[in-house]
């Protein structure tokens, strides 16, 4: 089974590091955008989702 | 290319389990603003009844208990109030308590002390309530226990105002959430899924954020309700709608006279109002177009032609707020403990 796991990560290594590294870059960016300083406006929200 | 698909499914999916992991371990739960201690009311909603909830949120965990009304209390059960004098207090989400267990909500503080002077308590109000539901609660309450309270105490804030007249309708409640009936799946499969998935309210947050600062996001009739209140062109300034605002308040206050209740205004503030113009000055505006006071001033102004008490807590609160202390949640705007018992202690040392 790891040994069949292994070897599609193998053949596939180029596509799933790129996958990988957009996914983690993304997520990077919206956590800086996130986590910059802003004006925080607040908000009451409780029937309108 | 299916296989690369596939590939790249498989890899965002494990990814997405890793964020996931990430995000819990670093302490960001999942989250909603959203209660599930909810029970369908009409066309409205209302809390459950006799229901106990440790309510679960980033920004603060408290626990919630309903007594037999519905109305939220120390604890579970029933409320014995035959022969007893109580009071009853209206409002919504700040005067529920949102964010702190009742013994640290303000009414909770007055409670304690008024059982003192044997004045029993009751807290009506319900976040996201608008004074007709509030008033219409009440009134169901006096009309199915054959209670009548001793003194109500009507707690106003400046959201609410702009919208006296309006009621919640068109509600459904799922699973204890109260939801807009039109295009609620949607709604509700969104509340779920933010209830369990902490790499969801991440994207969900951060697409908000993006959305709020580079796409809609302007100072003006579009900017969010909290600053559209304090907007010296707010409709709520007209001498029509302010004539007809007092005209419910008269209307409210002939209810308690027929029905021999005292009548207490309690006027609140909202915690980030301390702040409006270091916020609007952040955000560009000009700070000249706003002005936090006019809501307190409008109830003082109505509370002395009519010769009702007004209480106001506000400058206990900008006291403390001067002094540096923190009155709200950090995620969420509500008062927190320490303003909560603020606004209680000043409760009790205005009305005994």
């Amino acid at each position: 089974m790891f040994k069949k796991i292994w070897a599609w990560v193998t053949a596939n290594r180029k596509v799933i590091l790129i996958t990988f590294e957009l996914f983690w870059v993304v997520v990077f960016l919206l956590d800086r955008v996130s986590n910059t300083h802003s004006v925080e406006i607040p908000q009451f929200i409780y029937v309108k989702f | 290319m299916k296989k690369r698909a596939g590939t790249i499914l498989l890899t965002l999916l494990a990814c997405l389990v890793m964020l996931e992991l990430g995000l819990r371990a670093i302490g960001r739960s999942p989250t909603n603003m959203a209660d599930g201690i909810a029970d369908q009311y009409g066309d409205s909603f209302r809390l459950k009844k006799n229901v106990s909830k440790l309510m679960r949120f980033p920004a603060f965990s408290y626990t919630v208990h309903t007594d037999e009304f519905g109305f939220r209390d120390r604890a579970v059960g029933a409320r014995d109030l035959t022969g007893r004098k109580f009071c009853a207090f209206l409002g919504a989400s700040d005067v529920f308590g949102n964010g702190v267990d009742f013994e640290d909500s303000f009414v909770g503080v007055f409670a304690g002390e008024a059982s003192k002077r044997g004045l029993e308590v009751l807290n009506l109000a319900v976040g996201g309530h608008y004074f007709l539901d509030q008033e219409f609660l009440l009134k169901d309450f006096m009309k199915n226990s054959g209670l009548t309270p001793a003194s109500i105490f009507l707690c106003i804030n400046a959201l609410h105002i702009p919208k006296f007249d309006r009621r919640n309708r068109n509600i459904i409640v799922k699973n204890g959430y109260a939801i807009d009936r039109d295009g609620w799946r949607a709604a509700y499969l969104r509340l779920m899924v933010g209830n369990i998935s902490s790499a969801y309210c991440f994207f969900r947050d951060a697409i908000r954020r993006i959305q709020e600062r580079y796409f809609h996001f302007e100072v003006g009739e579009k900017s969010p309700e909290f600053l559209q209140i304090y907007s010296k062109g707010n409709p709520i300034r007209k001498p029509e709608r302010i004539k007809e605002f007092e005209e419910y308040l008269t209307s409210f206050e002939t209810f308690c006279r027929q029905n021999r209740i005292e009548l207490v205004y309690v006027y609140l503030p909202l915690s980030d109002s301390f702040d409006l113009k270091k916020m609007i000055k952040q955000l560009g505006a000009n700070p000249d177009e706003y002005d936090a006071t006019f809501y307190e001033e409008l109830m003082r102004s109505h509370c002395e032609k009519s010769g009702h008490r007004l209480i106001v807590p506000g400058p206990a609160l900008s006291r403390l707020h001067d002094e540096g202390k923190v009155l709200r949640f950090k995620l969420d705007p509500h008062f927190n403990a320490l303003a909560n018992r603020v606004i209680g202690e000043y409760l009790v040392k205005s009305y005994f």
